[in-house]
């Protein structure tokens, strides 16, 4: 297994020969992520030259993700300090994350109010909102057990999906399959994940939401970031 | 554990009874909680009116933790809705957490830069970098096994604690009890807890630094609102 301190030694070897790493996080479901300088290896941490827009998430977050077709695993790891106007985070406590990104690398947006919308699961039809979307996949919330006494819907069952999507307001209709299913014990509330098959149509309408939102996130990110530069900056010539 | 109807019954009684809830939300460190109001309740969503910065911190977590003296315990909750111009949040999914959450609401600050500090326990003196620091407490990050083989500092054991302060570049001397030494296996790497004795020398300072860190992040919470909201008012 690739230990702690081995992870420590391929750093120094990323700085050494100058071999940008990627870092990988997440603002409001977006992934960001950005290549980044192992600049220095001391005991223990190591700093990092970075975006500005990762800056922003480490700051957030207080970790992150490393990624480097030389390293035998995604790498997790603390943030320790974050410096935004300088662009550089000290990081620590390396610990292997899997070797896969998994869907840390999909864009899934919050609408900005929850969407209406209807979920056909077997012959039932229930009222459910739509709390997250990527282009293929939909998080739901649902009260339909308040109806029906069951959900009636199980890992792997097959669902239908009709809504609309804003601005347009024109209607998608989503095949889709359960992946998850969560609900406290007693509740007649439950949270669907699902995976989703769009056909042409709603593969255009959903992109097209997606990188609305996207677009929206992403200013907001440029925002957020400007803010902390300023104020640290600030606070700096202050103290 | 609190079933749904429970729940939705508990928000009815205090938007019955005009009462705020008081929510719960922490950014870099910090804890955020304000008043928030019940405006309306809707098949498991319910809509409240919320403080400026815990409607930023809402947006940011996706969540928050709901407490009142009439709630058997603090609801965690989902927030699918954060409006932070009309500064109005609906949540949704609300799980009972127990009565834990909101009792220990110290502030505890990350340093800016990487600072280093020294522990001494009147033999060995080994080398770390603060983690984390509150009035009452520090947490350090060493590497020292990489030198001297083992840490040999356990818990409950009395230390002193060096810190070079980022503000002002003083050492500052703390003493304290360590109450904690998490080893990330495979490595070098420690992270100790250390709880810190009053002291009446350090304590000024060390009070100065955190509310000067505090100041600063509460400073940019603010900031980070204003910019939020102004984009906002843009988009309409």
């Amino acid at each position: 297994m690739f230990q702690g301190d081995e992870i420590l030694t391929r750093l120094q070897g990323f700085a050494d020969n100058n071999r940008p790493v990627r870092l990988i996080n997440a603002y409001r479901g977006i992934p960001v992520a950005y290549s980044a300088r192992v600049i220095v290896v001391g005991a223990g941490n190591a700093v990092f030259g970075i975006n500005e827009y990762q800056s922003v998430c480490l700051s957030l977050d207080g970790k992150t993700h490393i990624q480097h077709p030389d390293l035998p695993e995604i790498l997790r790891a603390r943030a320790v300090a974050v410096n935004v106007p300088l662009k550089e985070a000290t990081l620590t406590e390396f610990v292997n994350a899997g070797s896969s990104l998994g869907n840390r690398l999909c864009t899934r947006v919050q609408p900005k109010e929850p969407i209406d919308a209807e979920i056909k699961i077997g012959k039932h039809t229930l009222p459910c909102q739509l709390v997250d979307i990527s282009l293929n996949g939909l998080g739901v919330i649902t009260l339909g057990t308040y109806t029906y006494g069951n959900l009636g819907a199980g890992k792997g069952s097959k669902v239908l999906f009709n809504f609309t999507l804003p601005p347009t307001h024109t209607p998608v209709r989503l095949m889709g399959q359960v992946t998850s299913v969560a609900g406290a014990q007693n509740s007649k509330q439950h949270r669907l994940g699902c995976k989703t098959f769009p056909d042409n149509n709603a593969d255009l309408l959903l992109l097209e939401y997606v990188a609305l939102r996207r677009d929206e996130l992403m200013r907001e990110l440029s925002n957020v970031y400007a803010t902390m530069r300023r104020e640290q900056l600030k606070s700096e010539t202050s103290s | 554990m609190a079933q749904q109807d429970d729940i939705t019954r508990n928000f009815g009684m205090l938007l019955e009874q005009r009462k705020p809830v008081r929510l719960i939300n922490n950014y870099r460190g910090i804890p955020i909680t304000n008043e928030a109001r019940l405006i309306t309740i809707s098949q498991g969503y319910v809509a409240f009116s919320v403080h400026e910065y815990q409607a930023v911190c809402m947006t940011l977590e996706g969540k928050t933790f709901v407490q009142n003296q009439l709630l058997p315990e603090v609801y965690q909750a989902r927030a699918v809705a954060v409006d932070v111009l009309t500064r109005q949040a609906i949540l949704t999914e609300f799980t009972g957490v127990g009565n834990t959450v909101g009792k220990r609401m110290a502030v505890r600050v990350q340093p800016k830069e990487p600072t280093d500090v020294e522990i001494y326990d009147g033999k060995r003196r080994i080398p770390g970098k603060l983690a984390d620091i509150s009035t009452t407490g520090v947490g350090v990050f060493t590497f020292a096994t990489y030198i001297y083989g083992e840490l040999s500092f356990e818990k409950s054991e009395n230390v002193f604690i060096d810190v070079r302060m980022p503000s002002s570049d003083s050492i500052l001397r703390f003493e304290g009890k360590i109450t904690s030494v998490a080893h990330q296996k495979g490595t070098f790497l420690h992270r100790l807890g250390v709880k810190l004795l009053p002291n009446p020398v350090t304590d000024p300072p060390l009070l100065q630094y955190v509310s000067q860190r505090q100041d600063e992040v509460l400073r940019e919470l603010k900031a980070i609102y204003e910019t939020m909201a102004q984009d906002k008012e843009k988009r309409l």
